[in-house]
C-alpha cells in the first residue's frame, strides 16, 4: 500500500504530506511536483492511491489520472481540489478520478475521505451531483446515450444535489446506505466512459476516425 | 406593328375557311339541269331566287341511250321551300341527316335517291312537287307563292352524295357548333358577371351573345314558334339588339363614355323595333312589311355594324393595343360576312352561295376568349408580381429584424456582462475582500493568534465561497443551491460541534432565483449561522426552508441562549449591537442580516427557538419574495 501525491504549490504540498503521513495505511507517501516526474513516480511506486492537482506547471493532471487509469492494478485518484472548481472535478472524473478532496480541508478529514476512497467510497458534492445531471442529460442529445443514468441513480444524484448525505438518500429512497455508496462509484464509472464514447462520437464527427 | 400580324392572319384565315369550306365546289361527272317545266310547260330557268311561280309542280327529263347500270341521285344545293320528286312516276326517296326537319328546308341541300331500275334507256321524267306550306310556319318570304330554287344536278349517286354532305356538313353542322360555342360562351359571360356585378361588361357581352343566339335559331329552327313574319321580325330586332350589346360592350371594354351617336342608334333600333312588331302583326304580307325588313332592318343592321367596326377600328388606331386589335378583326370579319351575306341575297353572288353572316359571332366569341384568357394570365402575372415584391420586403423587413435583434441582444448580453462584472466586484470587495483588509490590518496593528487568524482565513475563503457558489447557481434549483450551500456549511458547524439538521430539500423543483438574490440569501444564512457558532452556544442548529406561493421562508433555529426580549419585538426592526441584559447581543451580524433582507425586498424576524426557559433559543426566520418569473438575469 502506498501513495502518491503530485502537487507543485509547496505549501499545500505539505500540508497535505502532513495530514496523509499522520495515517499509516496509506504509507509510504511519495511525492511528484510536475506531470513528467508524476508519470515517472507513477511507473516507479505503482501506488494503491494517486493525489493529483490538475494544474501543473507541465501539463494537465488528468494525464496523469488516464495514466492511472490504464494500469494494473489501477489506483485510485483523487483529485486535489481548491476553491469551487467542480467542473474541474468533474473533468477530472470523466479521465476517470474516483472522487476529490478540498485543499482547505482539516487534516483530519483529509486523512478519512483518502481512506475512504480506498474502501471503494467517492466523495460527492451537491455541486457535482448538479454537474453530472447536466453532463448525462445534455438539451440536444448529440452523442448516442450508450450509458445513460438510471431512473435510480438520476434519483440519488437528484437528492444529492438538493445537498442530502448519503444517509439521508437512503432513507429517502429506503435503501442500505452501501448501496448509495456503489451507486455513486458506478455513476463516476458511467461518466467515464460516457466522456469516451462522447469523445468517440465527436471524433467520428470530426471525420478523425473511419468507423 | 408586329401586333397587328396576328389579328390581320385571322380576318383573312377566317375567309379562306369561308371560302375553301363553306362555298359550294365545283360538281363533275354529273349532268347540270339548268330549265324546268311547268304544268302548262312555260320553262323556268335556274337558278331561281324568288320568283313568283306558283305552279304545284314542275318537270324536266334527262335522256340516256344506254339506260343506268347504278344507282343515280338528284343533287339540289339549295331550295327555299321543302319538295318531293317523282322519277317516271315513282316518288324519290330523300337523304335526311336531321330527322324532324324534312319538312322545311330553309336554304337547305336536298339529295334524292334514283334507283336504276325506275330508269331506262332514252327519255325520263322527272317531277318536283312543291309542298305546300302553312303560312303560320313560314315567313312570309319564303311562302309557297315565291320558288327559289339552285342548279339542279343529275348524276351517280357516287359522285352526288359525297357533296351533299360536305355542304350539309359546312352549313348545318357548322351553325350547329357555332350555336354551342355561342351557347357556351353566354354562360360563361354570364357567370363572371355574377361573380362580380360591378364588371357590367361581362354581362352585356353575355345579352350581346344570346340574343345572337336568337338569331341563329332561325337556321338551325326551322318551325317559327310565332305568326312567321312576326318571328321574322324578331330574329332580326334580336340581332340588332346583339350588336347594340356588343357595342356596349365594346364601349366598356375601351373604358370609353357612351357617344350621343350609341344613344341615338340605340334609340332608332328601340323605335324600328317596335314598328317592325307592330307592322309584322297588322300588315303581314304587305309593301310595308316589305320595305320594314328589307329596308329600315337591313340599314339598321348594317349602321349598326359599321358604328361598331368604326368604333373599334378608331380605338385600335389611337390606342395600338394588341386586344382592340383582336377584337376589331373580329368585328372586321363579322361585318364582311354581313357584306357578302347581302351580295348573296341581292343577287350579286351565286345563289347557291352559303349565308355566313350568322356564323359572324364566333370569331367575336373566340376573341373574347382570348381576351379573357390574356386578362387572366395578366392578372396571375400580377399577382405573382406583387407576391415577389411581398416577399423580397418580407425578407427585407426580416434581415433587417434579425439584425435589430442581435444588435439588441449583443447590447442585453454586453450589459449582462457589465452588470455582472459589477456585482462580482461589489460581491468580492463587501466579502471576503473587506474580510481579508481588515484581517491584514489587524495583523499589522497588534498581530493574532494563529487560530484567529485561520478563523477569520475560513471565514473569507467561506464568503469567496458563496460567491463561486452563487454564481454557479445560475440555472439551478434553489433546492440546489441551498444543497450546495449546505455541503459548504455542514463541516464548520461540524467541526465546531454542532449538531445541524437540514429540511431544504422539499422546495418545489424549477424555483430559480437570481444569483443576486441567491447570494443574499446565502449571505444571510450564513450570517444567521456564524451567530449561532459564535453567540449561542447551542448543541442543534436545524435549517428548514418552504416556500407558500410567493414567499419563500428559510428559517434557523437554534437551541441556544436566545437573544433579548426587546431585540425580538418587532419582526422587522433591526436589531442593535446593545448589549442584552439577559442573553446575547444582536451583533453585527444579524443587523446585516437584516438589512440584507430588506434590501432583497423581504425581512426577517426573530422569535424564541424552543419553550425552554433555560434554553430559549434563537429562530431567525428570512421571508424573501419569490418574482413571478422565475429570475434569469444578474
Amino acid at each position: 500500500m502506498s501513495t502518491l501525491l503530485v502537487e507543485d504549490d509547496g505549501a499545500t504540498r505539505a500540508y497535505l504530506l502532513d495530514a496523509l503521513n499522520r495515517i499509516s495505511a496509506l504509507q509510504p507517501v511519495n511525492f511528484a511536483v510536475d506531470v513528467a516526474s508524476g508519470m515517472r513516480a507513477l511507473e516507479r511506486f505503482r501506488p494503491k492511491l494517486l493525489l493529483v492537482d490538475l494544474g501543473l506547471p507541465d501539463g494537465e493532471g488528468t494525464q496523469l489520472i488516464a495514466m492511472a487509469a490504464k494500469m494494473e492494478p489501477r489506483p485510485e485518484v483523487l483529485v486535489i481540489s481548491s476553491l469551487g472548481d467542480e467542473s474541474h472535478v468533474v473533468r477530472a472524473l470523466e479521465a476517470g478520478a474516483s472522487g476529490y478532496l478540498l485543499k482547505d480541508e482539516t487534516p483530519e478529514a483529509i486523512g478519512v475521505a483518502a481512506l475512504k476512497v480506498l474502501d471503494g467510497e467517492s466523495p460527492i458534492s451537491p455541486a457535482i451531483a448538479v454537474h453530472l445531471l447536466k453532463r448525462f442529460r445534455p438539451v440536444a442529445a448529440p452523442a448516442p446515450q450508450e450509458h445513460p443514468l438510471s431512473d435510480r441513480e438520476v434519483d440519488i444524484l437528484k437528492l444529492i444535489a438538493k445537498g442530502l448525505r448519503h444517509d439521508e438518500v437512503a432513507d429517502t429512497l429506503g435503501l442500505r446506505y452501501s448501496t448509495v455508496v456503489s451507486y455513486v462509484r458506478d455513476i463516476y464509472r458511467k461518466l467515464a466512459v460516457h466522456s469516451r464514447t462522447e469523445a468517440l462520437f465527436e471524433a467520428r464527427q470530426l471525420g478523425l476516425l473511419r468507423e | 406593328m408586329r401586333a397587328l400580324i396576328g389579328p390581320l392572319l385571322f380576318v383573312i384565315f377566317g375567309w379562306m375557311f369561308a371560302l375553301l369550306v363553306l362555298h359550294p365546289t365545283e360538281i363533275t361527272g354529273a349532268e347540270r339541269l339548268t330549265i324546268l317545266f311547268d304544268a302548262e310547260g312555260a320553262p323556268v330557268t335556274l337558278p331561281v331566287r324568288e320568283s313568283q311561280h306558283e305552279a304545284p309542280l314542275y318537270r324536266t327529263s334527262v335522256n340516256s341511250d344506254v339506260g343506268y347500270s347504278a344507282p343515280q341521285a338528284i343533287y339540289i344545293g339549295f331550295a327555299r321551300q321543302p319538295m318531293q320528286m317523282r322519277a317516271n312516276g315513282v316518288p324519290l326517296e330523300r337523304i335526311s341527316l336531321r330527322p324532324g326537319a324534312d319538312e322545311i328546308g330553309f336554304r337547305q341541300a336536298f339529295l334524292f335517291l334514283v334507283p336504276e331500275e325506275v330508269l331506262h334507256a332514252g327519255g325520263n321524267t322527272l317531277e318536283f312537287a312543291l309542298k305546300p306550306v302553312n303560312v303560320q310556319d313560314r315567313p312570309a318570304q319564303m311562302g309557297p307563292k315565291t320558288l327559289g330554287l339552285s342548279e339542279i344536278w343529275f348524276g351517280p349517286r357516287d359522285q352526288l352524295e359525297p357533296h351533299f354532305r360536305t355542304m350539309y356538313a359546312s352549313r348545318v353542322t357548322l351553325t350547329q357548333i357555332t350555336a354551342i360555342t355561342a351557347l357556351l360562351i353566354t354562360l360563361f359571360a354570364a357567370l363572371l358577371w355574377l361573380a362580380r356585378p360591378s364588371e357590367t361588361l361581362y354581362g352585356w357581352f353575355s345579352l350581346g351573345v344570346a340574343l345572337w343566339m336568337v338569331y341563329l335559331l332561325h337556321f338551325v329552327w326551322y318551325r317559327a314558334p310565332l305568326n312567321g313574319h312576326c318571328w321574322l321580325a324578331l330574329i332580326h330586332i334580336a340581332l340588332a339588339g346583339s350588336l347594340l350589346c356588343v357595342q356596349r360592350f365594346c364601349r366598356q371594354f375601351l373604358a370609353q363614355p357612351r357617344t350621343r351617336l350609341d344613344r341615338f342608334l340605340a334609340l332608332a333600333a328601340l323605335i324600328i323595333g317596335v314598328s317592325m312588331v307592330v307592322i309584322s302583326i297588322a300588315l303581314p304580307d304587305t309593301l310595308a312589311y316589305q320595305i320594314c325588313l328589307n329596308g329600315f332592318i337591313r340599314g339598321l343592321l348594317l349602321v349598326l355594324g359599321l358604328h361598331l367596326v368604326g368604333t373599334l377600328l378608331h380605338a385600335a388606331y389611337r390606342r395600338r393595343d394588341a386586344q382592340i386589335y383582336w377584337l376589331s378583326a373580329a368585328a372586321v370579319l363579322g361585318l364582311s360576312l354581313g357584306v357578302y351575306d347581302s351580295a348573296v341575297i341581292l343577287a350579286v353572288l351565286p345563289a347557291s352561295s352559303s349565308l355566313l353572316f350568322h356564323l359572324g359571332v364566333l370569331p367575336l366569341v373566340v376573341v373574347f376568349g382570348y381576351i379573357l384568357l390574356q386578362r387572366f394570365v395578366a392578372l396571375l402575372e400580377a399577382a405573382e408580381a406583387q407576391n415577389a415584391v411581398l416577399d423580397l420586403r418580407i425578407q427585407q423587413k426580416s434581415v433587417a429584424l434579425e439584425h435589430e435583434f442581435s444588435a439588441r441582444q449583443l447590447l442585453e448580453r454586453e450589459r449582462m456582462l457589465v452588470d455582472e462584472r459589477h456585482r462580482l466586484a461589489t460581491d468580492l470587495h463587501d466579502g471576503a475582500g473587506s474580510q481579508l483588509v481588515s484581517l491584514l490590518a489587524a495583523v499589522r496593528r497588534e498581530g493574532m493568534s494563529a487560530q484567529q487568524m485561520e478563523q477569520a482565513l475560513l471565514e473569507a475563503i467561506a464568503d469567496l465561497r458563496l460567491v463561486m457558489d452563487s454564481i454557479d447557481s445560475m440555472g439551478s434549483d434553489l433546492a440546489e443551491a441551498l444543497g450546495q450551500f449546505r455541503s459548504r456549511s455542514e463541516p464548520r458547524l461540524r467541526a465546531a460541534g454542532l449538531n445541524s439538521v437540514w429540511r431544504t430539500s422539499t422546495l418545489r423543483d424549477g424555483l430559480k432565483l437570481s444569483p443576486r438574490r441567491t447570494l443574499n440569501i446565502f449571505r444571510a444564512l450564513q450570517e444567521a449561522l456564524v451567530n449561532v457558532l459564535k453567540h449561542a452556544g447551542a448543541t442543534d442548529v436545524q435549517i428548514s426552508a418552504r416556500d407558500a406561493g410567493s414567499v419563500l421562508q428559510i428559517s434557523v433555529r437554534d437551541n441556544g441562549v436566545g437573544l433579548a426580549p426587546e431585540l425580538m419585538n418587532a419582526a422587522s426592526q433591526v436589531p442593535t449591537t446593545t448589549p442584552a441584559p439577559n442573553g446575547r447581543t444582536g451583533g453585527r451580524g444579524l443587523a446585516n442580516l437584516a438589512s440584507r433582507m430588506k434590501s432583497l425586498g423581504g425581512y426577517a424576524t426573530f422569535s424564541t427557538g424552543y419553550a425552554d426557559a433555560e434554553r430559549p433559543g434563537l429562530n431567525v426566520s428570512l421571508y424573501v419574495p419569490i418574482p413571478a418569473e422565475n429570475e434569469t438575469k444578474w
